[in-house]
């Protein structure tokens, strides 16, 4: 702990010391605006699923609320003044702390409250600075913290048991399909322990599609982390950067001035876009392109043949790739391959977005490769967590029965995942990838 | 019922209501100006520190103008669907039914908005009376409806039997009580902030005492000037105090926060990541040949 938060600890309360470091690291003015706009009307609340799945406690201007009261009580003369009045507290004991810890931990960042907000306030990011001060006072999910270090360690050198099995599966990939050497192609797969094993079935069938579609694209020849970038999820800024920088340096040193990422969750958004928000530094020739785009876009010049239209059908949007990422790809390729295809004019929610790391298979899938017990090794808060995310699963699948009697179309594992677990009856999810390669290959 | 209150003192120049409209409205009027120029000093100010999300591909300027009404039309139109008491009291009643029309429209208020900005006339024609007596007249006796005693034509006519100031403020007070209500149990049940509640509190004050003020020959002595004088004085200060606080609370929003808010979310959603609707592109970028073989 520094000199200021001890001699601030003192007078006001707990996590002062933190809080002042985020804000004085990371506010801008987006954020200014998101932390002083807030009219608490709660037309954001229908549109989060931990809200609707679990309890009305968990509205997203309610958790936005514990960052809102932490700046006010730290960072502004009427909260330092009229304290709880306007709003401004810091928590006084460890029961409050893990009030806001609880909290912080019931958000997926799907990004749909901003979206739904009047006022334009994106909550989700003011629960991740919310989830950074906690870090700094040593407050994260555990198996989320095991999994930040060790990508931390793995960008750094591998260990040989996990380049063991990575080049098991890169050899695999090769062998299936038409890769280019590393150094030869403008594209490179976006390929870390997350696409190589959890979702080795939809890396498969994107590579299928991009062979067939004739992208010349390298894989590397090392993981790029466990799902970069994995720190972000704890709001452990410093650790993201480092991650997403060797991801870039990592990119361009292969002669590759694109990184395709296949990835329905996080890492698009968190390497395309939100890499500024850690600021972490993106050299300026490298871009960033998810699967979706890239084949929407082909086919958008080649015309998708009719014929091949089958199936009734309709599409879930992922909470980083359709909402934050801006991406309508996956969308309009699925409207364009079903029949019928049923649209939905306020589909409300993404997925578990970062928490379905927390997800036993995922767990399972990745304690296998990097060689930790993530399985049983589950604390308390966690098991609720997961317990959570299983309700809100629930609450997705049935908005999705709801939608379509037909496929469920998801871009991400995790979607699937959530959906598949949560035993609703007549939900039937099924990957983008396989669904493109059942009806375009 | 009439509300008797005794005069604490005669009908001078230091009464509430004098003090009011010459001291306190104007020393708001400036605590006003001073706050906005302060908000927006520190929003600009902050823009220097960093950050914006990174550009993606070009959009196109179709995918602009819908990316923009898009912000704005996307959360009623949600609400619509999803949160339909949200949109009824919230929007409908308190903003769009209750008070916008009241604060801007009310020919009283025209009149003392001119007072102080004389082009604020402009909006005479399209003033609303106090009660709805004015909108029975050109119904039952083919007069104009007038805004104020019979001076100022109404172009709402015989929609004045309802657009006035009498129904429009009980809306407005039957929905701000509902959420009374609820921020009343937010703050008991799950320790919500109580500014809010102050905040509605304060609206439903000002309501109270204008509708007291306007009806005083009902509710106060009908020969007491000075009750008359206490109780506009003190709906005048309250608008003041709501005028001086707007920079500094949630009031902000429909003056500045709300309109900003939507443009950096256009900003952000938009300009760099290209999405328009529900997240989408409508215009579907062209990608370079060169990506294939």
């Amino acid at each position: 702990m520094n000199a200021r938060a001890l001699q601030t600890g003192k007078k006001g309360g707990l996590l002062e010391s933190e809080t002042l470091e985020v804000i004085d690291e990371y506010l801008g003015m987006p954020e200014l605006h998101f932390l002083e706009g807030c009219n608490d009307c709660e037309a954001c609340a229908t549109a989060c699923p931990f809200y609707m799945g679990i309890d009305k406690n968990y509205s997203p201007a309610k958790m936005a609320d514990e960052m809102r009261k932490l700046y006010k009580a730290t960072s502004t003369i009427s909260g330092k003044i009229l304290g709880r009045l306007v709003g401004a507290s810091l928590p006084q004991t460890r029961e409050e702390v893990m009030k806001i810890y609880d909290l912080a931990y019931h958000c997926s960042n799907c990004g749909w409250c901003y979206y739904t907000c009047p006022h334009g306030i994106d909550s989700g990011v003011l629960i991740n600075m919310l989830r950074s001060v906690l870090f700094r006072a040593g407050l994260a999910p555990q198996i989320l913290n095991i999994l930040a270090r060790l990508e931390s360690m793995l960008i750094e050198r591998p260990a040989d048991h996990i380049m063991k099995q990575w080049n098991e599966v890169v050899s695999s990939l090769r062998e299936k399909h038409k890769t280019a050497e590393p150094g030869e192609a403008e594209y490179l797969i976006l390929l870390d322990i997350y696409s190589a094993f959890v979702d080795r079935e939809s890396t498969d069938l994107y590579l299928t599609i991009l062979d067939e579609i004739g992208v010349k694209y390298a894989l590397p020849d090392r993981p790029l982390g466990i799902r970069p970038p994995l720190a972000l999820t704890l709001g452990h800024y410093e650790s993201a950067r480092k991650v997403a920088e060797f991801v870039y340096t990592y990119t361009l040193s292969r002669r590759a001035r694109t990184l395709i990422v296949l990835d329905g969750g996080y890492p698009y958004n968190d390497l395309k876009f939100a890499f500024t928000y850690y600021k972490a530094r993106k050299p300026a020739g490298l871009e960033v392109v998810h699967i979706a785009n890239l084949i929407y876009d082909y086919y958008s010049e080649e015309g998708i043949p009719p014929f091949l239209k089958w199936g009734r059908a309709t599409y879930i949007p992922s909470c980083n790739i359709d909402t934050r990422g801006g991406v309508a790809a996956g969308a309009k390729l699925v409207e364009a391959t079903a029949k019928p295809y049923d649209k939905h004019l306020m589909w409300p929610y993404a997925g578990a977005g970062w928490l379905s790391l927390l997800c036993p298979y995922v767990r399972e899938k990745l304690g296998e490769v990097l060689g930790v017990d993530i399985v049983t090794n589950v604390s308390e808060f966690e098991k609720t967590i997961i317990d959570h995310i299983k309700r809100v699963g629930a609450y997705l699948a049935r908005q999705a029965v709801e939608t379509s009697p037909g496929r469920h179309v998801f871009s991400c594992l995790d979607d699937i995942i959530v959906v598949r677990d949560s035993g609703v009856d007549g939900v039937n999810p099924v990957h983008l990838a396989k669904w493109l390669v059942d009806h375009l290959a | 019922m009439t509300l008797s209150i005794s005069p604490p003192f005669n009908t001078n120049p230091g009464d509430l209501y004098s003090l009011s409209i010459y001291v306190i409205f104007p020393a708001a009027i400036v605590v006003f100006v001073m706050g906005f120029t302060y908000k927006v000093s520190r929003l600009i100010l902050a823009l220097r520190r960093k950050k914006w999300v990174a550009s993606r591909e070009r959009t196109g300027i179709v995918n602009l103008i819908l990316g923009a009404i898009n912000v704005y039309i996307y959360p009623p139109l949600y609400a619509i669907f999803k949160n339909r008491k949200n949109i009824i009291i919230g929007l409908a009643a308190v903003h769009m039914v209750g008070l916008i029309p009241l604060i801007f429209l009310l020919g009283q208020h025209v009149a003392f908005y001119a007072y102080y900005f004389p082009p604020y006339r402009i909006l005479w024609p399209l003033s609303i009376p106090l009660s709805p007596a004015t909108g029975s007249m050109p119904v039952l006796e083919e007069l104009s409806a007038t805004a104020t005693s019979g001076q100022q034509h109404s172009l709402w006519g015989p929609l004045t039997i309802i657009l006035n100031g009498d129904v429009l403020a009980a809306i407005a007070l039957a929905a701000i009580g509902i959420k009374i209500g609820e921020k009343t149990y937010g703050l008991i049940r799950h320790g919500h902030r109580p500014s809010d509640l102050i905040m509605l509190i304060h609206l439903a004050l000002i309501l109270v005492t204008g509708v007291l003020a306007a009806h005083h020959e009902y509710f106060l002595s009908s020969t007491s000037v000075v009750s008359y004088r206490i109780i506009l004085g003190a709906h005048i200060t309250l608008a003041g105090l709501f005028l001086a606080l707007i920079p500094f609370t949630k009031y902000w929003h429909f003056v500045f926060g709300m309109f900003f808010g939507k443009f950096v979310e256009w900003v952000d959603r938009t300009w760099m990541r290209g999405a328009a609707l529900e997240g989408g592109r409508l215009v579907p970028v062209r990608r370079r040949r060169r990506a294939r073989r």
